[in-house]
């Protein structure tokens, strides 16, 4: 049989998934105790369905082919029935899912979930109940037992996903199995949990088989890397050699970009003045300011909920504008400046087509039964820029520019993949010609491909004239497509500059965290990495002071910031228009 | 969740009070009346009638005569049945246990039964056997209600003598000598022909709705932490499944009333439903009166039932205590 050391050896491994094409088509590799494997690959290139041939839960109507051998710590589970599977599956190898969201039963105590965990393998009721508390404090809930008792909608994606890691390590797997863990989570999240994981892993010897479609996050928690493509591993090396040849491959595609052409002082297209937006009590954007020139593009980042999607649906007037002034420039047609503030009715219509969103999700809420031709040419119709058969050409057009053929473009969009729903998404948005383009969280979900041809579109359209405002998680990718970024905290503008400045060595602290959570592929860097303690705080009642005061990491922070509000201020040279807001400026840079 | 509860009660008040004036008047605007029927104009001359009338304030305003009514109801006073001729609280006492039993027995088997089915059917979907009790279902759904009482009339009670074809208990059956058998006999019929299209109903929404949950991914991380599929169907699945059952279960305990009223009807059951009907027939203003309060009082309560059970389904709906 195997050689004792192996938790886990897989040989030849096949899924059948209906059809002649293998899901999955002779993988083989073998994991020893305690090492740290990653596995990236496009999405569609078999990685779920390796974690789940790993754990014997293929989907319905999925199977191994009959050469599939699968051995963990020496068993031969390709032979195992549903009673043997099931021993193994929680007690001997687990698994965290990707998303927190959805993996927790709705109706059911947090506690009573982990402990299942220890019950299904014959531990007693009460004794698991103990060691789900045990384990639930080891994750991070400060209080173990108020966790306990919570459902899953009381608590964020964080700590969710943190509530299934107990739940799998409860009874210290050989093997654990994490299917793009952090995926759905903030990056600063990002970085709590995979520390976590990685702390449990060492803790008790287990081996990781951490699933990803970023090559940097796996290369820097992981020694070895196995890359799928198309249900076969085409590489199976030392993580670090992974990422530098993908780096070589990455750096031939960057030297063929043409330079960015750099924009006149012209006067600006979007002039937005100390907007505010409250919903209710709630101010979800306080007093941001920005100013974007044709052809420019701005980034904004900052951690879900602080208040991103409000500024981009209040630049489009889409929900009002409590305080300050919105204002669009002359237009390229000789339009008038306009003042988009006080605009109603027909005039917002009309200057609508100027500014246009990308919305978060944006190719999830297109009408599945309709056409990706249809529902570009739909905007034109509305707008009165063509009819009919001329709208449907022009429609055909903009989606082939966009990478989506004739065939592609004359499918329903329930029938195209996220990218290429995105992408429809974006081709609509252009198709009326507008002079901004607002998108919000445009790369969100789309595997590494797609992320390409999506920069790849916006930065032609900026070259042309457009002006963009990205928002994104996605730091490099904001890199790529803005020259100016600006990050956000609890609706406040609390940096803003150059990308390369902001996005790599920014001044203040919160800032600097939101930067040193991006992965980079070296593993050293998550001994440098800032990991902030807790979550955003609620909107509702922003901390006084500095808002970012109670999870600040700054050695220095004092009275005065539990008190006083730091303005934005300039940092020097003042040429390089670098602004942020902390009392303890300047700081020396973190990398 | 004080003031919550508050509005609550105040609602179930008001609705209560809208359909017990509604049909207190609508009754009254039909022909006839307790002293003239159009089948029954023999009983009394056209003197006596009048006498009679006006001794029970019928010759009075409509609003007067329900203020007068809402007025002895505060006093516990429910008023005079003139067609089984004795008080109406009398004969709500009777016939409301017969009718209490026929549904709550109807209802429970209907249930049970229906969402233990409908999750197994809906969980092994692909399975021979879970398709044949789809088929089951079906049939039982395009036969109309009344017809399904009177197949079981003719078959296993008047053909082949299993059963009673009617009544409560057999008269004639010493007192402690298998009593409770003898109720079990008379009640299975009646049960079975009211049980079966609800039950039929809740098996199909259950089943549908433990399809769409079985390949959630908190099921899927359920089996992966090890817990047999028998659990993960009953502790995961069955309970996030629920909810179309239980709404619909809140619609059954409203208006399973009126299936009785045909059941009780096939079945000679000495239930609510037969009185209502007699009731209307003779015009016994009172005695409708009393069985509509009734039926709207349960309509209330099932409702909150029901919303209660969904609470308990589905924590998201509470409150953040
Ligand atoms: N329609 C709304 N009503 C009330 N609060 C909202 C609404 N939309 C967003 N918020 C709140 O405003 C804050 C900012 O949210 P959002 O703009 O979506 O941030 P981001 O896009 O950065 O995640 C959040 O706390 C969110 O809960
Ligand atoms: S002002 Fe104080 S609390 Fe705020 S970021 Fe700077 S050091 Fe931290
Ligand atoms: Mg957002």
């Amino acid at each position: 049989m195997t050689e004792p050391t192996a938790v886990l050896d897989v040989r030849t491994l096949g899924v059948r998934r209906g059809g002649l094409a293998l899901a999955l088509d002779g993988v083989s590799f073998r994991v020893d105790r305690g090492e740290r494997i990653g596995v990236v690959g496009h999405s569609g290139a078999g990685k779920s369905t390796l974690a789940g041939a790993l754990l014997g839960l293929l989907p319905r109507g999925a199977q191994l082919t009959p050469q599939s051998e699968l051995y963990l710590g020496g068993d031969a589970m390709h032979r195992a029935d549903a009673r043997r599977w099931r021993a193994a599956r929680g007690a001997r190898i687990g698994l965290v899912m990707q998303e927190p969201m959805l993996a927790l039963d709705p109706a059911m105590r947090i506690g009573a979930q982990v402990a299942e965990a220890a019950t299904a393998h014959g531990v007693a009721r009460d004794d698991a109940d103990a060691r789900a508390i045990d384990m639930l404090a080891k994750v991070g809930f400060g209080d173990p037992r108020a966790a306990a008792r919570a459902y899953a909608h009381e608590l964020s994606g964080g700590m969710r996903q943190r509530a299934l890691i107990a739940a799998a390590m409860l009874m210290r797997p050989a093997v654990l199995v994490a299917d793009e863990p952090t995926t759905a989570l903030d990056p600063t999240i990002q970085a709590q949990v995979l520390d976590l994981l990685d702390a449990l892993r060492a803790e008790s010897g287990t081996a990781l088989l951490l699933i990803s479609h970023d090559l940097a996050l796996v290369s820097e928690r992981c020694d070895r890397v196995l890359r799928l493509e198309q249900g076969r591993l085409v590489e199976d090396d030392a993580a670090a050699t992974v990422l530098a040849r993908h780096r070589i491959a990455e750096y031939r595609h960057a030297e063929t970009a043409p330079p960015r052409p750099s924009p006149e002082a012209a006067p600006p297209v979007l002039d937005a003045r100390d907007i505010t937006v409250r919903y209710g009590r709630v101010e979800a954007v306080r007093g941001v300011s920005l100013a974007l020139r044709a052809g420019e593009a701005l980034g904004v980042v900052g951690e879900s909920g602080s208040g991103k999607s409000s500024l981009a649906h209040a630049l489009l007037r889409l929900v009002p504008i409590a305080e300050g002034t919105l204002r669009l420039g002359a237009g390229r047609e000789g339009a008038e400046p306009i003042d988009l503030g006080r605009l109603h009715g027909e005039a917002l219509r009309r200057a609508r087509r100027r500014i246009q969103l990308i919305p978060q999700d944006a190719g999830a809420s297109l009408t599945p039964h309709c056409t990706a031709e249809s529902l570009v040419a739909e905007g034109l119709e509305v707008h009165g820029l063509a009819r009919g058969a001329e709208a449907l050409r022009r429609a055909r057009a903009l989606l082939d520019e966009l990478g989506i053929d004739a065939a592609l473009a004359a499918r329903r969009a329930r029938q195209l993949s996220t990218g290429e729903r995105q992408r429809v998404a974006i081709a609509r948005a252009l198709a009326v010609g507008p002079e901004i383009l607002v998108c919000d969280e445009p790369l969100a979900a789309v595997d590494e491909a797609t992320r390409e041809r999506i920069i790849a579109v916006l930065e032609t359209q900026r070259r042309g004239g457009l002006a963009l405002v990205v928002i994104s998680h996605d730091l490099p990718a904001v890199e790529r497509l803005a020259p100016r970024a600006m990050v956000m905290y609890l609706g406040r503008v609390v940096e803003q500059g150059a990308s390369a400045t902001v996005l790599r060595a920014p001044a203040m602290p919160y800032a600097q965290a939101l930067v040193s959570a991006v992965p980079t592929g070296d593993p050293a860097a998550t001994r440098r990495r800032i990991v902030l303690q807790g979550e955003i705080p609620a909107p509702a009642s922003p901390p006084p002071g500095c808002a970012f005061h109670p999870r600040c990491p700054h050695p220095q922070k004092d009275e005065r910031c539990t008190s006083e509000r730091p303005s934005l201020v300039p940092i020097p040279p003042l040429e390089s228009e670098h602004h942020a807001a902390c009392w303890k400026l300047p700081l020396p840079p973190s990398r | 969740m004080r003031g919550a509860f508050l509005r609550r009660v105040g609602e179930a008040a008001l609705l209560v009070g809208f359909v017990v004036a509604t049909c207190f008047v609508l009754i009254r605007l039909a022909p006839g009346d307790p002293f003239y029927g159009p089948l029954d104009s023999a009983t009394w001359s056209a003197e006596q009638a009048a006498v009679q009338r006006a001794q029970f304030g019928y010759d009075r305003p409509i609003p007067e005569q329900f203020l007068r009514y809402v007025w002895r109801l505060a006093q516990g006073d429910l008023g005079w049945s003139h067609a089984r001729g004795q008080p109406v609280a009398e004969a709500l006492a009777t016939a409301l246990p017969a009718t209490a039993l026929l549904i709550t027995s109807a209802l429970t088997l209907a249930f049970l039964l229906g969402i233990a089915l409908g999750a197994w059917q809906g969980w092994r979907r692909e399975s021979r056997l879970a398709r044949l009790t789809d088929l089951a279902s079906l049939t039982v759904l395009s036969i109309p209600e009344f017809l399904l009482a009177l197949l079981l009339l003719i078959g296993p009670a008047t053909a082949w003598g299993w059963f009673p074809t009617g009544g409560l208990r057999d008269p004639y059956l010493p007192a402690n000598a298998g009593v409770l058998l003898d109720r079990l006999r008379h009640l299975a019929l009646p049960t079975l022909a009211l049980a079966l299209p609800i039950m039929a109903v809740v098996m199909r929404l259950q089943a549908g709705a433990t399809t769409a949950v079985r390949d959630a991914e908190f099921i899927r991380a359920a089996r992966a932490r090890g817990l047999p599929d028998r659990v993960v169907l009953r502790v995961h699945a069955l309970r996030n499944s629920l909810i179309p059952a239980l709404t619909y279960a809140g619609v059954q305990l409203s208006t399973a009333l009126g299936g009785a009223v045909i059941v009780e009807g096939i079945f000679s059951w000495p239930g609510m439903g037969r009185l209502v009907v007699e009731g209307v027939g003779r015009r016994d203003y009172p005695l409708v009166a009393g069985a509509v309060l009734i039926a709207a009082i349960c309509t209330v309560l099932g409702t909150l039932l029901a919303d209660l059970a969904l609470l308990w389904a589905d924590p998201r709906r509470r409150r953040p205590s």
